[in-house]
C-alpha cells in the first residue's frame, strides 16, 4: 500500500507525519480520498487552488519525482509508492 | 519573461509576482514565475534556455559560467543567508567561540544541506575540508528537519526559513550564524541570460526598479513586507516570516565592493572541491550598470532592519 509523508506545516494540519492507505489510481482522486479521510482538515482546499491546481508552493513528489513532471494531478499511484507532499518553507 | 525564484521568503520574489502588490505594473503581464528546489537546479533551466532571469546565489552561477552559459549578475538581494542548525544537544558557535571547533562535535557524522553546488553545499563542504564528515544532499531543504529528528543526519545547513522551521517543527535551534558561516556571501542575486542585456534592457531596468524597492520595503516595513509574504505563501504566519527576516536582515538591491569580492572568494574554493574547471574573473559575471544607476551610492546590506527613518 503506499506511504503518504506529510512536512512541516502539512504535517501539522493533517496531525499526521505519515499515512498508509489502500489506493491505486490518478494523484487528483488520492488528494480527494485523503480529503475525506481528513475530515474537517480542509486539506484539499490548503494544497490546491480555486482552479484545482496544486499551488505553486505545494509539492508532491512521488518516489521522489515532482508530479509536475510526471502528468500532474494525472499522474498514478500504485502499491509500494512513497508520496511526499509538503509546502516548500524551507527556501533553497 | 520567464524567471525562476526559490522558495525562500526574503526574496523579492514573493512581493513582485503578486499583481496586486502593484511593484512590477504593466510588466505583470508578460512574466511566467517558476519555482526551482535550488540554484543548481536553475542553472539547468538556463542552459535548456527555459528562463531568462533567476534568483538564485552566486556559486552555482559562477560554475554555469565556466561551463560555458553565458550570465551575468545584475543585482544584488541579500548577504549571509547560510546557517548551521542542529537539535538542542550540540553546543552553538555562541558557546564555543569557534566555528571549527562547533564543527568538531559533528566529526565522524552526515550534515545535510540543499544540493550539490548550491551555495550552501559549497560553505559547508569548504569548512569540513579537514573534518571526517559526510555531507547528504538533499532535493530539497525541507527534507533537513525531518531528516535531524529521524537521526539521519546531526545538523542541516541552509536558509534562514531552514533555521526558522527546524526551531518550530523540532525545537532545533541554529548552531552557527549567517555572519560566522561565509562574511558577506551572495547569497542571492538577479541574474539575467546575457542576451536579454541586448535584446531587453528596458525589461531589465524596470524590472531592477521593482526589486530595488522591494529589497527596500522589507528592510524599511519588515512587518508589512512580512504581512505580503505571508498572504502570498499561505499556510504560515507572519511571525514565521518576521522570524525568518530576523535571522539574517541585510537586504538590498545593489552590488558593492564587498559583495563582489566575498563572490570572488568562492573561487579557489570552488576550484579546491573541483566546481570550477578555470578560474574565472569578475567581469565574467557581472554586469553592474543597470545597479549601479538604479542604486547610485553607498548599500544598505548593514542597515539596521526597520530603519525606515534612517533611510529619510
Amino acid at each position: 500500500m503506499p506511504e503518504i509523508k506529510f512536512l512541516s506545516n502539512l504535517a501539522d494540519l493533517t496531525g499526521k507525519k505519515s499515512l498508509i492507505i489502500e489506493y491505486n489510481g490518478e494523484i487528483s482522486s488520492l488528494i480527494d480520498d485523503l480529503d475525506t479521510k481528513l475530515d474537517g482538515k480542509d486539506f484539499k482546499n490548503t494544497i490546491t487552488n480555486d482552479k484545482g491546481q496544486v499551488k505553486d508552493f505545494v509539492k508532491i513528489l512521488v518516489n521522489g519525482n515532482d508530479i509536475r513532471g510526471t502528468g500532474g494531478l494525472s499522474s498514478t499511484v500504485k502499491n509500494d509508492d512513497e508520496i511526499v507532499i509538503f509546502q516548500t518553507l524551507a527556501g533553497g | 519573461m520567464n524567471i525562476g525564484y526559490l522558495s525562500t521568503i526574503y526574496h523579492t520574489s514573493f512581493l513582485l509576482k503578486n499583481p496586486e502588490n502593484s511593484f512590477l505594473g504593466e510588466l505583470d503581464d508578460n512574466i511566467n514565475w517558476t519555482l526551482f528546489s535550488t540554484g543548481p537546479a536553475m542553472i539547468e533551466a538556463f542552459k535548456l534556455g527555459e528562463i531568462d532571469l533567476g534568483y538564485i546565489g552566486l556559486p552555482p552561477v559562477m560554475m554555469g559560467i565556466s561551463k560555458g552559459l553565458k550570465l551575468k549578475c545584475v543585482a544584488g538581494g541579500h548577504v549571509e543567508g547560510t546557517v548551521m542548525v542542529s537539535n538542542d544537544s550540540f553546543c552553538s558557535f555562541d558557546d564555543l567561540g569557534s566555528v571549527h571547533e562547533v564543527l568538531k562535535q559533528f566529526d565522524g557524522g552526515n550534515i545535510g544541506t540543499p544540493a550539490q553546488g548550491s551555495i550552501h553545499d559549497v560553505i559547508i563542504r569548504d569548512l569540513i575540508q579537514d573534518l571526517d564528515i559526510s555531507i547528504i544532499n538533499c532535493p530539497w531543504a525541507d527534507f533537513i528537519p525531518g531528516a535531524i529528528d529521524d537521526g539521519e543526519i546531526i545538523a542541516g545547513i541552509g536558509t534562514p526559513s531552514l533555521a526558522t522551521v527546524v526551531s518550530r517543527e523540532i525545537n532545533g535551534k541554529i548552531i552557527i550564524p549567517t555572519k560566522q558561516m561565509w562574511p558577506y556571501n551572495p547569497s542571492y542575486g538577479i541574474v539575467v541570460r546575457e542576451k536579454l542585456i541586448k535584446q531587453a534592457p528596458e525589461f531589465i531596468q524596470t524590472f531592477l526598479k521593482a526589486h530595488e524597492s522591494a529589497c527596500n520595503f522589507t528592510r524599511n516595513q519588515p512587518q508589512e513586507s512580512a504581512q505580503l509574504v505571508a498572504c502570498e505563501l499561505g499556510g504560515i504566519d507572519v511571525d514565521f516570516v518576521m522570524e525568518t527576516f530576523q535571522i539574517s536582515p541585510k537586504y538590498c538591491a545593489s552590488l558593492p565592493e564587498e559583495y563582489i569580492k566575498s563572490a570572488m572568494d568562492f573561487v579557489p574554493s570552488l576550484r579546491k572541491l573541483g566546481y570550477l574547471e578555470k578560474n574565472i574573473k569578475k567581469e565574467d559575471i557581472f554586469q553592474l550598470e543597470f545597479i549601479q544607476g538604479i542604486h547610485p551610492g553607498p548599500s544598505h546590506y548593514d542597515q539596521p532592519h526597520g530603519s525606515h527613518d534612517l533611510e529619510k
